[in-house]
């Protein structure tokens, strides 16, 4: 479990220093990259679903990235786009087009449709977890407001 | 903070506009980021009506300061990369311009120089892309001589991905030759080491190729309501993956047919 946290966020760090992110977001986005992989492996055996694994793995990037990008300045998607990065089925999307060109259709179908449905819940969580995020950011702004009117 | 006073003032904001979504787009921003910063900006300065359609190839941009007078301009977006420092360098300057920190004529300056700045060394890309596709290796149960292969294989990609940058079909032709070279290093190395896992490597040295990222994007993008982008980013990510199947493909076909010596 430690060597997969490791390599997933030496991933992630040099994923960083490919895309030229801000160098005061580096070592964050590695840290996170490592903390989103190892909720997934552990969710994901758990559960013995892939998929809860993805979605709770991709949530957890999420919010931390949100903490992340309020406390540096920054935006979320730096964090975000970098530290899913080892989640991310891009394999299984090249996967999927190699057996296609190898006439291998049964399985390009399974893995297709494993793919599709893996950056799908990917997706979700991003897309849900911002939501939520943003929802209760929001709330607890206005309760401070109106404690300060009363 | 200034308000539109004058003609001359309508275009500079214009300007700062199209620099600012200009430079979001092309760097990697997500279309409803480009969309947001144009319309904030715009009401930061007493615009009435502004509109901004951004879509990942292009944008249009219409303002008016009264509803009869407005001022569009189009742009068509041709190079694509991800450079997340220039991204948030945008933002940065559009949030200082709409809390007044910064007044049109320097944050035209700053985004000017932002625009035709190279950021990112180049030793840092060829770094980054060894060593990712390195470690991606490991996290697929590779072995240490996978690493090493792997980190070969990341290296070459970079070195190419560098010379092609000028070529026209970059994308494509990037995904082709990737694909290509990383399956012929890969079986090369199986002839000199047996041990290789061919599988841990050919995967780990994808990695920085795949369209992954995109394809999540794409799924979120339509989630949110950006179908145009959603559609656009989507086909882009199998179009590139499609190159790198057939680019590897082609090669593993021949090395089948040379019986394991070509």
């Amino acid at each position: 479990m430690f060597s997969d946290f490791f390599y997933a966020a030496m991933a992630a760090l040099f994923f960083a220093l490919l895309f030229n992110v801000p160098k005061i977001s580096i070592p964050v986005t590695a840290l996170l990259g490592g903390i989103g992989y190892v909720v997934f492996l552990i969710v994901g055996e758990q559960s013995s679903s892939q998929m809860l694994g993805f979605f709770v793995g991709t949530s957890v990037i999420t919010i931390l990235s949100e903490i992340a990008a309020r406390i540096m300045k920054l935006a979320t998607t730096i964090f975000v786009s970098i530290a899913i990065i080892p989640l991310v089925p891009g394999l299984g999307l090249y996967k999927t087009m190699l057996f296609i060109v190898q006439n291998n259709y049964e399985l390009a179908l399974s893995t297709g449709i494993q793919t599709m449905s893996a950056a799908g819940t990917m997706a979700m969580a991003i897309a849900i977890t911002t939501l939520l995020y943003r929802f209760i950011i929001n709330l607890i702004a206005k309760i401070n407001k109106s404690k300060v009117t009363i | 903070m200034d308000s539109i006073t004058n003609d001359v003032n309508v275009h500079k904001l214009m300007k700062v506009l199209n620099l600012v979504a200009k430079i979001i787009l092309e760097n990697g921003g997500e279309t409803h980021r480009a969309e947001d910063t144009i319309n904030r900006i715009a009401k930061s300065f007493g615009i009435e009506e502004a509109e901004g359609v951004v879509i990942p190839v292009g944008f249009f941009i219409t303002i008016s300061r009264n509803g009869l007078d407005s001022y569009t301009t189009v742009k068509r977006i041709t190079k694509r990369t991800t450079d997340l420092y220039k991204m948030n360098e945008a933002n940065r300057i559009s949030r200082m311009l709409t809390e007044g920190k910064l007044n049109l004529d320097e944050a035209l300056e700053e985004l000017q120089g932002l625009s035709t700045r190279t950021t990112g060394n180049k030793w840092l890309l060829l770094i980054g892309s060894a060593l990712s596709s390195g470690f991606f290796t490991l996290l697929f149960n590779g072995s240490i001589l996978d690493f090493f292969i792997s980190v070969f294989c990341g290296t070459i990609i970079q070195i190419l991905a560098l010379m092609l940058r000028v070529e026209e079909m970059f994308p494509l032709v990037m995904s082709l030759l990737g694909g290509f070279s990383i399956s012929c290093i890969a079986t090369a190395s199986t002839l000199l080491f047996p041990e290789v896992s061919l599988e841990a490597v050919i995967s780990g040295a994808i990695m920085p190729l795949l369209p992954g990222l995109a394809m999540t994007n794409a799924i979120r993008d339509s989630m949110q309501g950006d179908l145009i982008s959603g559609l656009v980013r989507g086909t882009e990510a199998i179009i590139i993956a499609i190159g790198l199947a057939v680019g590897a493909g082609f090669y593993l076909k021949l090395w089948l047919l040379g019986g394991g010596l070509v």
